[in-house]
């Protein structure tokens, strides 16, 4: 089926330390000199990695390289033409940029680094990336360690019509979302309209989920986890600790899990709430009905689904169409082309659905 | 009678060891691997990435203890989009044989390569 248009509701850029340090304002002079020229940030600065490196044909004996290395790595995704010319080449019309460096902000032990290195990525991404189009629009990352310049940065960004939410990183967020140090940070987004963010990653199991992390043998393992669990753990705190209820005009989006965990959480955060309300006196309705109110998902990675067509129309239906934002994630190794969800589900729905599966719920949350 | 495509000359095949040729409206990667011919439909069956830029690799298995990795002798063309593995030989996906990409024969005559169809 023809849809009028696509927007990917989680569009990565793939910024690298030497990108933002240019970018890290006078005041964090000093993280600017110890930062520059850093050989390997992800283990000095950052506590990111995966059990093992991903297998790849960079590695393996006896391999040729293809003429387009997405096995080995990724795509670089540094400009706004490298963007682009990616979206052009998957039908995509509008993205919604995402990090990749800071998708493991969390792991940065020390909160001046934190914090200067997500208002430099805010400053680079709204000079590269964000002047003068209609097409490519932004959010404001912020360090969760210091929710009072959290705030300040958003007040500060949110001047610029093309930043149109806000990301906290659920990967490693300690203490999870649900905690009121970040009351500032929803406060802030809330009375600028912006949704909320939440995108999970695998690298960030190293300090979120040290146990877990210490049992994964391999990337694939890792991989497989972090991103439901990191979202499962934040919406069930968010969610019981009455975020919604306190920011009742609070958009909240659960980015990089895809869609099928969600209904099972739905009914278990509604029969443990059912049975167990005294322990949850912020709530004033079911959790599920808060989610169909105020909570978001992005369609990636949707997972194997091939097997039965129907399923995924399953799904779809029992998160609530209303809910659902396409994403692509490109240009990471598990992105879903939009066709992904389009040959599947096309004709399980009416046309308007599939419309604002495609683009109106994210032109809606985003305001684009 | 098979119809024949000419996809390249062998010298060319020589410089440039992969080639996208449309075969009667089918696209076909075809790859020279070690001296060795080899045409695939160019559509991963997953989300339909280009076989044509994926990697050669040969593939990974265990020893006979399943402890350590090794390298078969089987070469495969890994998908640059998902990292899908295919048999080079056979289109048979390495992961699961329902799935597989069709192949198709390569003949050289006076120099040039061809795909039969």
């Amino acid at each position: 089926m023809n849809v009028e248009r696509i927007i990917d509701a989680d569009a990565h850029v793939t910024e690298h330390l030497e990108d933002l340090i240019p970018y890290i304002s006078d005041e964090y002079d000093a993280v600017r000199e110890l930062t520059d020229g850093l050989s390997n940030p992800r283990s000095t600065i950052f506590s990111a990695c995966h059990a093992t490196p991903r297998i790849s044909p960079a590695q393996l004996g006896g391999s040729e390289t293809g003429t387009t290395d997405r096995t080995g790595g990724m795509p670089a995704v540094r400009t706004s033409t490298d963007k682009r010319e990616e979206m052009e080449q998957f039908d995509i019309d509008q993205g919604v940029l995402s990090p990749t460096l800071l998708l493991a902000l969390n792991t940065v032990n020390n909160p001046r680094y934190a914090v200067a290195l997500a208002n430099a990525y805010n400053a680079w991404l709204s000079e590269n990336f964000l002047a003068d189009n209609d097409d490519l629009y932004g959010s404001i990352v912020v360090a969760a360690d210091r929710p009072d310049l959290a705030a300040e940065e958003i007040d500060d960004r949110a001047r610029n019509d093309s930043f149109t939410s806000v990301s906290l990183m659920p990967g490693a967020l300690l203490p999870p979302a649900g905690d009121r140090k970040y009351d500032p940070i929803f406060d802030a987004a809330q009375r600028h309209d912006l949704p909320v963010l939440l995108h999970s990653a695998s690298s960030p199991l190293t300090t979120g989920l040290p146990t877990v992390f210490r049992y994964t043998e391999s990337y694939a393992e890792g991989h497989c986890l972090a991103n439901p669990m990191f979202n499962i753990w934040n919406m069930v705190n968010m969610m019981y600790r009455g975020v919604p209820e306190r920011f009742p005009d609070l958009d909240i989006v659960f980015q990089e899990a895809g869609l099928a965990y969600v209904p099972y959480v739905k009914w278990r955060m509604d029969d443990i709430y059912l049975e167990l309300s005294d322990e949850i006196p912020l709530l004033n309705k079911l959790p599920s009905e808060y989610i169909d109110d105020q909570f978001y998902f992005t369609t990636q990675p949707l997972g194997h689904t091939a097997q039965n067509a129907r399923h995924l129309s399953y799904v779809i239906e029992m998160v609530g169409p209303d809910n659902i934002l396409y994403s692509s994630d490109l240009p990471h190794r598990s992105f879903d082309p939009p066709e992904e969800l389009l040959n599947r589900v096309g004709s399980q729905f009416d046309e308007a659905t599939i419309q604002d599966i495609m683009w109106r719920n994210s032109q809606h949350v985003f305001g684009l | 009678m098979p119809n024949r495509y000419p996809v390249a000359t062998v010298d060319e095949l020589d410089e440039n060891p992969r080639a996208l040729v449309e075969c009667d409206g089918r696209e076909i990667a075809v790859f020279n691997h070690e001296g060795e011919y080899y045409a695939l439909s160019n559509r991963c069956p997953h989300q339909g990435g280009p076989l044509c830029e994926g990697a050669i690799t040969p593939e990974i298995g265990l020893d006979e203890n399943d402890w350590m990795w090794t390298y078969e002798d089987t070469a495969v063309v890994r998908c640059p989009w998902h990292t899908w593995e295919f048999d080079l030989e056979t289109g048979v996906n390495q992961s699961d044989d329902r799935y597989k990409v069709p192949t198709h024969d390569v003949e050289v005559k006076n120099d040039t390569v061809y795909v039969v169809l």
